[in-house]
């Protein structure tokens, strides 16, 4: 009797499980995200996890979206720009709606750009307009942005998914905020639900300008585990994954269920000193470190296939290459030439015997590792380091303190010197964790985003590149990561972005399930 | 019995007002920036000033303290992150967390119960040294490890259930079969505890006159063991069951991670990492009163099981 029961049981669990198995073949694209983005209205969009989705529900007036270095048109059909840099005029697409009907106008793009301006929404793009004067509407189809001074990273800076474009009317009448919860572009995808922490509904925009987009609905699921992602990519749970551990990544390339696509990336990992602080204000202390730790090797190991080491911030294949001068002035492994230093800094009285200091990075796995192994090195000269994980809300305000010794972190963004550069080198700038202040450094970045000319303006970024990581030795570069996506094999036409966004409908393709 | 309900729930007051003051507390003690935190590596001084100038982080921490505890209690508490109503982030959470637990409860019980019983029945037998040996398991293996073990046996190697998520109210299916690995891993530690509570509370009644009178006037062993042990021994069962809701809650903070169950317990974690203290505030007050009031619906269950219980 028992035992017919649990049969029968057995059996009808099996055809349930086969039975829902078999329902999610239908025509919806999920996707995994490692982390919920806490924004989607362009102009509150704090960071990278909110850019990977809002591409898919506004558009910017120009796209990025499949080559990073040239624009191509979107909500703006064709541009000008004057010769002296200072004045921009788009012409823009006509017949395109909001996803609630509204018409997309000159209005909305000059409401949306005064929006992340204006102090009171403290938009965190708002550093990036700042050379804009002011925005003109010339005709319902035609708006001119006056600029203060020549400004080259504007254009990227437009074609950000931060630059999405918002509904003048609908946004003044519900709030920023409100407007937040339920955003309204002219995207390929409507946006119709967000269940904090479980899904992100998306559904297709039939009418949408480029294209009628070939999924139905797209739901992104935030799944914080990476070993969860990859479980859930194998075994048919979600279709993209992105952010997995290398493990997993090297599991799933053997697995007949996914294919697995690596591209490189746009975001440096680097070891940084704080330079107001002796002995790390010290060049010879910097170089000794330097000299001390095989970096090489070290990076190898721990980046094992998902990372490629970096020589300078701004990758390559963007302007302006110089990968080799770089490469070749990166000092090399050499435990005497260290020790040397070292000693010599010991006998000045610049570097206590026994020292002791903390190298502070983020839970990070990668970036853990490499702090531990420079550590490690560091032992054997007589310098006492620890490091300190912690996490973001602890060790951001120890970043921006002034009692930074050696700190490992990263950064990543759009291709554009200007991006990897202002904010890290600048004097006072808000990522320049090293505080590092150099007046001809300042005065190039800054001739950096006023020259027009890419030549001129590339020659600017190797001199900050050449003086700050070849002759100052402020931070020591070491990984550009890959970006890798994970996708069932039912999808179509899907390729990863060097940002790590999510691009599902772009001028050349139109992702699908089969 | 109506005064005594009515005595513990007043106790709430000091007990909520304590409590509010200990995570205000550590809140502050904590080092970080709500600000810094909400606008990420874009964070200006301009920006940073405007924006604790606008959450009122620039306040005096006795200012901060008094307007979030009136926030709260008139309903009015609103979170730095969602930008939305403290009460109502915390309890559209609150019935998944609830689903997870009870599913997790049951499981537990069903299982741990009867295995309990059993083995003290068998005592030293093969049964009773196989469910304690599962249960030190059950105990000692963490959450983050069994849980991934699970995904990767039932979701990718057999795929008979989802990875993880949410499938929606437990009493559907899609629901059900969402919840019962999380729930599986989560019942694990309660499951080792209750089985071995449930075990010494049988051995020590079982050992009782009462029990060899009733076998010696020839009572079925069956109605032995379950009317005349089993009964006198759930006070301990139970009272361990209710102690064990806490650590459900906290167990839910891991477990829910793991399987991107959309929580409390992750929705806490989440909050203390953004520094959205009026979140952390608002979740911890609102976790204290219900289980607070688990424990008392505890006590009052004590008379149901034990008409000897008076509550004075």
């Amino acid at each position: 009797m028992m035992k017919k029961l649990f049969v029968s049981l057995a059996v009808s669990t099996a055809m349930v499980c086969a039975s829902f198995n078999a329902l999610a073949a239908d025509n919806t694209l999920t996707i995994g995200i490692a982390k919920e983005p806490a924004k989607l209205n362009p102009v509150l969009i704090p960071g990278v996890f909110g850019e990977a989705l809002a591409g898919n529900i506004f558009d910017t007036l120009i796209s990025f979206k499949e080559s990073p270095s040239s624009p191509a048109p979107a909500l703006a059909e064709s541009w000008d720009i004057t010769p002296d840099g200072k004045l921009y005029t788009f012409k823009l697409r006509k017949g395109v709606k909001f996803h609630n009907g509204m018409d997309f106008t000159a209005a909305d793009v000059k409401y949306t750009i005064e929006a992340i301006m204006n102090p009171d929404n403290a938009s965190p793009s708002k550093e990036f307009f700042s050379p804009i004067e002011s925005v003109e509407v010339v005709d319902d189809y035609t708006v001119k942005l006056h600029l203060k001074d020549p400004y080259a990273p504007l254009m990227l800076a437009l074609g950000s998914a931060t630059s999405g474009i918002i509904p003048e009317k609908l946004v003044t009448e519900v709030g920023m905020d409100e407007f937040d919860k339920h955003p309204v572009g002219t995207g390929a995808f409507k946006f119709v639900e967000w269940l904090p922490d479980e899904r992100i509904v998306l559904e297709k925009n039939s009418d949408y300008f480029l294209t009628e987009p070939k999924l139905d609905k797209v739901i992104f699921r935030p799944i914080p585990k990476p070993e969860v992602m990859a479980a859930e990519v194998e075994s048919g749970g979600i279709d993209i994954a992105h952010r997995l551990l290398p493990q997993d990544v090297s599991r799933l390339e053997s697995s007949d269920r996914v294919q697995v696509m690596t591209i490189p990336g746009l975001s440096n990992s680097y070891l940084g000193f704080g330079v107001n602080k002796a002995p790390f204000s010290d060049l010879r202390f910097r170089q000794a470190v330097y000299y001390a730790v095989p970096f090489e090797p070290a990076i190898k190991g721990i980046w094992k296939g998902v990372g490629e080491r970096s020589y300078s911030w701004i990758p390559n294949g963007v302007v302006p290459e110089d990968t080799n001068y770089m490469k070749e002035h990166a000092l090399p492994h050499d435990p005497q030439k260290a020790t040397a230093l070292f000693d010599e800094l010991r006998q000045e009285g610049v570097l206590p015997k026994g020292f002791e200091f903390s190298i502070y990075t983020s839970q990070n796995p990668f970036r853990v590792k490499i702090a531990t192994a420079v550590a490690t090195e560091l032992r054997k000269y007589d310098i006492k380091a620890k490091v300190e994980s912690l996490e973001w809300g602890t060790l951001f305000p120890i970043l921006k303190g002034n009692d930074l010794g050696i700190y490992v972190m990263g950064w990543g963004s759009v291709p554009d010197p200007d991006r990897w550069t202002y904010k890290i080198f600048y004097t006072g700038s808000s990522m320049n964790f090293s505080k590092y202040s150099n007046p001809d450094i300042d005065a190039a970045l800054d001739k950096g985003r006023v020259l027009v000319d890419v030549a001129e303006r590339g020659e600017q970024y190797k001199k900050v590149m050449r003086t700050a990581l070849a002759q100052e030795y402020v931070h020591i570069p070491l990984v550009f990561k890959s970006v890798t996506a994970v996708t069932s094999n039912r999808v179509k036409d899907f390729a990863p972005s060097p940002q790590d966004y999510f691009h599902l409908v772009t001028e050349k393709r139109n992702v699908s399930v089969q | 019995m109506f005064n005594y309900t009515i005595r513990r729930l007043l106790m709430l007051i000091p007990i909520l007002a304590a409590i509010s003051v200990i995570i205000f507390a550590i809140l502050k003690l904590t080092p970080g920036d709500p600000a810094m935190i909400l606008l990420g590596d874009r964070a200006t001084e301009e920006l940073l000033r405007l924006t604790r100038e606008k959450y009122a982080l620039d306040q005096p921490f006795i200012v901060q303290y008094l307007k979030m505890m009136q926030n709260f209690l008139t309903g009015e508490l609103n979170s730095i992150y969602y930008r939305d109503n403290v009460i109502s982030v915390v309890m559209s959470r609150m019935i998944p967390t609830l689903e997870l637990g009870f599913s997790a409860l049951f499981l537990a019980v069903v299982v741990s119960v009867p295995a309990g019983i059993v083995s003290a029945i068998k005592r030293n037998s093969f049964f009773d040294y196989a469910s304690m040996t599962t249960a030190l398991f059950g105990i000692s293996i963490p959450v983050f490890f069994s849980g991934i073990l699970l995904i990767y046996l039932f979701a990718v190697k057999l795929q008979w259930l989802p990875a993880s998520g949410y499938g929606g109210p437990i009493y559907t299916v899609d629901g059900a079969r969402h919840v019962l690995l999380p729930a599986l891993v989560l019942s694990f530690t309660l499951m080792a505890s209750t089985t071995r509570i449930t075990r010494s509370a049988m051995l020590d009644v079982i050992r009782e006159d009462y029990i060899r009178t009733a076998r010696a006037k020839g009572v079925r062993e069956s109605s032995v063991i379950l009317v005349h042990a089993f009964r006198n021994a759930l006070m301990p069962i139970t009272t361990n069951i209710g102690n064990q809701v806490a650590r459900l809650f906290a167990g839910a903070v891991l477990t829910e991670t793991v399987f991107a169950w959309p929580g409390v317990g992750r929705l806490a974690v989440n909050a203390i990492f953004r520094r959205d203290e009026a979140l952390v505030f608002g979740a911890v007050l609102i976790l204290s009163v219900i289980y607070v009031l688990v424990n008392l619906l505890v006590d009052l269950f004590y008379g149901v099981i034990n008409p000897q219980v008076r509550y004075e």
